[in-house]
């Protein structure tokens, strides 16, 4: 637990104004949020297996890159209020930190569409993505993949709720 | 005109420089002592026609360089009209919330092409020969790293529904990138109709991982 605590408090020293922390029981009405789901995905000559909290990702069995892997585990899955401006970060499993900022939002025909921009680093180390920028509806999910760990692969999905 | 006319065709051959021996000695012979025979030859030789063809050329390359300058012209200002040939991207890219799709799909290959210097190829799956490929992939640079030249990648999805996720940059230097769009719905429906569908950006990790 104590190294936990050090390792977000590390992490918030390297990142300044990031909210590392889950949720935060924003209220639902209060504006959008992001879900992150740290995913571990490895192949296994022992047979196929998949959490069940992963059951509504059927992509997981029939799309590339995902069929290059048969074992899916879901090692986090937490939810931050999205601010407009605002940056917030999770903390991976490799030791790197995904921090994700809301720059904008607008109406597509009537639907809202949110601009993103995501980035994963380490500090003292070359980013591993120095940028990314989505545009997304709500509940509608996108990846990011190939970051190794443990003999396996990193998928991360992020979801604007 | 006293001459006859076998004298006539060797003159011609002489002024042609088709004669030789004892024939082209004789034509010769004539040709100095036979003021008609010298401006025959002279005649055939150019001395008359030369005029004629230098106006002749002279115009005809007067026409040439006319449609040369003609498609100069035009092509000056069809770049003029591109801003000195510069490939600039739509300025809805920066745009905040519209759809940027049509602009994406149109710029993102010149982009990749022009700016970043990388190839926009398409690659098969690490495992399966056979499985779909990404949408866009982008190799990470050779062991020999060049001046600090970061694949920064403009990549586009196929033309879809607005509802779809757009990828609209992604930058991670020295890593090989590749972007699989994946449909939302299940497969059959996304077979039937082009629905929502999502994107799995792949960015290659480190030889041996973590």
């Amino acid at each position: 637990m104590k190294g936990r605590v050090a390792i977000a408090a590390l992490a918030c020293a390297f990142l300044p104004g990031l909210d590392f922390s889950p949720a935060r029981a924003a209220p639902a009405a209060a504006g959008p949020s992001l879900e992150i789901s740290v995913i571990q995905a490895t192949r296994s000559d022992g047979g196929a297996s998949i959490d069940p909290q992963l059951r509504d990702l059927p992509q997981l069995t029939r799309d590339q890159p995902f069929v290059r892997y048969n074992v899916y585990r879901l090692l986090d899955r937490r939810q931050f209020r999205l601010d407009e401006g605002k940056p917030v970060g999770e903390n991976l499993a490799n030791g790197r930190s995904l921090q994700v900022v809301l720059e904008g939002v607008a109406a597509d025909a009537g639907e809202k569409r949110y601009r993103v921009q995501a980035q994963i680093g380490e500090p003292g180390k070359k980013a591993f993505l120095r940028s990314l920028e989505v545009t997304a509806s709500a509940n509608q999910p996108f990846f990011v993949a190939g970051q190794s760990y443990d003999g396996g692969t990193l998928f991360l999905e992020l979801v604007i709720r | 005109m006293s001459l006859s006319r076998q004298t006539m065709i060797e003159l011609m051959a002489l002024a042609d420089g088709e004669l030789d021996g004892s024939a082209r000695d004789r034509a010769e012979r004539l040709v100095a002592q036979n003021e008609e025979a010298r401006q025959v030859v002279e005649a055939i030789r150019g001395s008359r026609l030369g005029p004629w063809l230098d106006e002749a050329i002279a115009a005809r390359s007067a026409a040439a360089d006319g449609i040369a300058d003609a498609v100069m012209a035009k092509l000056g200002a069809a770049a003029a009209r591109e801003d000195g040939g510069v490939v600039r991207l739509a300025a809805s890219r920066r745009g905040r919330g519209a759809s940027r799709k049509p602009a994406l799909v149109a710029s993102g290959a010149a982009v990749v092409a022009l700016a970043a210097g990388v190839a926009l190829v398409v690659r098969v799956g690490h495992d399966d020969a056979t499985a779909p490929a990404p949408v866009a992939s982008v190799p990470a640079p050779g062991p020999i790293e060049g001046p600090t030249v970061a694949p920064s990648v403009v990549a586009q999805q196929s033309a879809g529904p607005a509802q779809g996720v757009e990828v609209d940059e992604i930058d991670s230097p020295s890593r090989g990138v590749s972007v699989f769009e994946i449909p939302l719905r299940s497969a059959a429906a996304a077979a039937a109709s082009a629905g929502p569908s999502s994107v799995v950006i792949w960015i290659d990790d480190e030889p041996g991982g973590k």
